[in-house]
């Protein structure tokens, strides 16, 4: 046994100290391994670690440690054969198992083995991803105009069914550039409507030099069949400080990684988990409503209620 | 509640593989449309 006044460790298991104070021997009934002896006194301490508990008793002779383990109110019935019914068990004793319990861990081992596998099946997705570059077009704008509707030459995108992104490029600084229209599919008219800004500024202010957004943009379109397409493209943009025409990149590509659908998942993923998880602590919070010692203190508020099977 | 979470857990597991490997991603069905840029915005960071 190490004793670390709060906690006890004994065989592999860490018992938490429940109660403590003194219990006096005021009457006796029934059977005991011991020598009874009316107002005799020793100090107590009782811990637990469900289903057992550890107490121990003090006197001016000795020092008793016994260990106990919590049996259903089922099992007293049966070896007892009391007349009439069992009272009804009311709260939950201190060394009652918690069913809660028992499915928290449960639900624990299977979040870490839905993490592990959405984990696994996200990086084989995102390395085998074929990141393929269908479409490269520069095209030149003239700074603060609006430009309608220019044409990509047809391109094809691989795969039966995946994601587009569409990139754009443009040379801003302090300035920015927009980009709006369509991929359409050569074959079957569906359109696909995005939408992309490329913004660039920087400065300095009194907590000193920034910078904010950048010369490219991504926007990925999910779930576009593959086949032949183009783009139809309107540009316009702003804040330049000379009209000389620019030049700016539009890049399409095929099957790039994505990871939203992975955090969303993970976080789904642990909400039933969580909803065991409150359900245990509201257990151990009433559990521990009996303590001196509770861990919960603050939310129980109070150590005076009573507690029996 | 566990076995919730089984037919749950697998649900999602199998709806991610599945959509994942399609390109499909949710919020990202369409391109979406973006304001047109009106110069600095609140989100700059400093260097």
């Amino acid at each position: 046994v190490r004793n670390r006044s709060s906690l006890i460790y004994l065989d592999n298991r860490y018992y938490k100290i429940f109660n403590s104070g003194k219990a006096r021997v005021e009457y006796v009934i029934g059977e005991f391994y011991w020598r009874v002896a009316i107002n005799s006194e020793v100090e107590m301490i009782d811990y637990i670690d469900p289903p057992n508990m550890l107490s121990m008793e003090k006197d001016g002779k000795e020092v008793v440690w016994s260990m106990s383990e919590y049996i259903t109110p089922e099992e007293v019935a049966k070896a007892f054969r009391p007349p009439g019914k069992m009272p009804y068990p009311v709260g939950i004793s201190p060394t009652q198992p918690a069913k809660e319990k028992k499915i928290h861990d449960r639900l624990m081992l299977l979040l870490a083995i839905f993490w592990g596998i959405v984990t696994c099946a996200q990086i084989y997705l995102a390395g085998t991803a074929l990141n393929d570059t269908a479409l490269e077009y520069s095209e030149f704008f003239v700074p603060n105009t609006k430009k309608a509707d220019i044409t990509t030459p047809v391109f094809n995108l691989k795969k039966d069914m995946s994601n587009v992104a569409i990139n754009f490029s443009a040379p801003v600084n302090n300035s920015w550039f927009w980009a709006g229209g369509e991929l359409v599919n050569n074959d079957t008219g569906a359109t696909y409507p995005f939408e992309n800004s490329v913004e660039y500024y920087y400065g300095s202010d009194s907590d000193g030099p920034w910078t904010e957004g950048g010369t490219t943009s991504r926007h990925t379109i999910s779930g576009v069949p593959g086949g032949k397409y183009y783009i139809n493209v309107d540009t316009e943009s702003g804040a330049f400080t000379d009209t000389m025409p620019r030049q700016y990149t539009l890049t399409v590509q095929r099957n790039v990684p994505t990871y939203g659908g992975y955090f969303w998942t993970c976080f789904f993923l642990t909400w039933i988990p969580i909803a065991g998880w409150i359900r245990m602590r509201q257990v151990e919070v009433e559990r521990w409503s009996n303590s001196d010692y509770s861990p919960y203190a603050a939310q129980t508020g109070s150590s005076s209620s009573s507690w029996g099977d | 509640m566990d076995k919730l979470y089984i037919v749950v857990g697998t649900i999602l597991t199998l709806l991610f593989i599945y959509t994942t490997a399609l390109g499909l991603e949710f919020g990202n069905l369409y391109g979406g449309m973006v304001a047109r840029p009106t110069g600095p915005g609140s989100h700059y960071y400093h260097k």
